[in-house]
């Protein structure tokens, strides 16, 4: 289950139908690849953590047993209280958290109808190359300036 | 016409000083919904405000693929959302191109996935009515 809810917006004065959309995209299964804490200047991995654990659920007790037994990470204990403690882990260790790069890889550029609340006229999405991708939203944005200046 | 680079687009965001930060190897995708055009709109109930008001109209969406508290990258950036109303100078560049927008980020919102990744979205708009124009 993903935990999720749309972010809050402020909605445009008129309907999605009078939108259309550029976007880039580097999808993350096809764009991206696992990179170190080094790579990304992880401020964990600069600064060194801190934990806390609850030892009364079921969640805190395979935390523990996972960091005291197959995280091979270094820690001290530096709080307990009420069994739920409190680790410290030194700088130059790998966090447990996941960091991503970008591949070296073309991004997909497209133009689709609408905006975020949807494409109402069903206009079909366009791949391009970067450089018309550019050249059309450059030409579309000059256009509506020009409109904008004659008011 | 030249081969592209294989990672050709930037983007850059201001932080809530107004320090531009790169942010480019944090996004996993990004749209621009602009105004379809004064013609869609020109009816005899409109009014010549509110066709201003939707020329200068432009949202914005920025992915990122992970989180990521690195200094000056994108959690550092956007972290102040909630608690700051600034306008942040949104720069796209691609190819040679700049496009540069004064936007207003609304949120700044993360979403936990099945396989333990945290990716985020962060909605924006125009704030200054001026329209963008790729340079």
């Amino acid at each position: 289950m993903n935990i999720t809810h749309e972010p809050f917006r402020l909605v445009p004065k008129v309907g999605a139908e009078n939108f259309k959309t550029y976007g880039v995209a580097r999808p993350i299964a096809t764009h991206w690849r696992k990179a170190t804490c080094k790579e990304i200047g992880c401020a964990n991995f600069i600064n060194g953590w801190r934990t806390t654990i609850d030892l009364n659920t079921p969640l805190g007790q395979t935390q523990a047993k996972y960091i005291r037994d197959h995280s091979g990470r270094k820690y001290t204990v530096v709080g307990q209280m009420n069994n739920v403690v409190t680790l410290e882990f030194p700088a130059g260790q790998k966090c447990f958290g996941e960091h991503k790069r970008p591949l070296e890889r073309e991004p997909i550029f497209y133009i689709k109808g609408g905006d975020f609340r949807g494409n109402p006229m069903g206009i079909p999405t366009q791949k391009l190359r970067a450089v018309d991708w550019i050249d059309d939203f450059g030409d579309h944005q000059n256009k509506i300036a020009d409109q904008k200046e004659k008011g | 016409m030249a081969k592209e680079p294989g990672f050709p687009f930037s983007v850059s965001v201001d932080d809530s000083a107004g320090v531009v930060r790169d942010i480019s190897n944090d996004i996993s995708n990004l749209q621009y919904a602009t105004p379809r055009g004064v013609q869609d709109i020109t009816g005899v109930n409109r009014s010549a405000i509110e066709r201003q008001l939707l020329l200068a109209d432009m949202s914005c969406t920025l992915n990122g693929a992970a989180f990521n508290d690195a200094a000056n990258l994108s959690h550092s950036v956007f972290k102040t959302v909630p608690s700051s109303s600034v306008n942040r100078t949104t720069t796209l560049a691609l190819s040679g191109q700049t496009l540069a927008a004064e936007l207003l980020f609304s949120d700044y919102a993360h979403t936990r996935g099945q396989d333990g990744s945290l990716t985020w979205t962060a909605p924006g708009v125009l704030a200054d009515g001026t329209v963008p124009t790729w340079t």
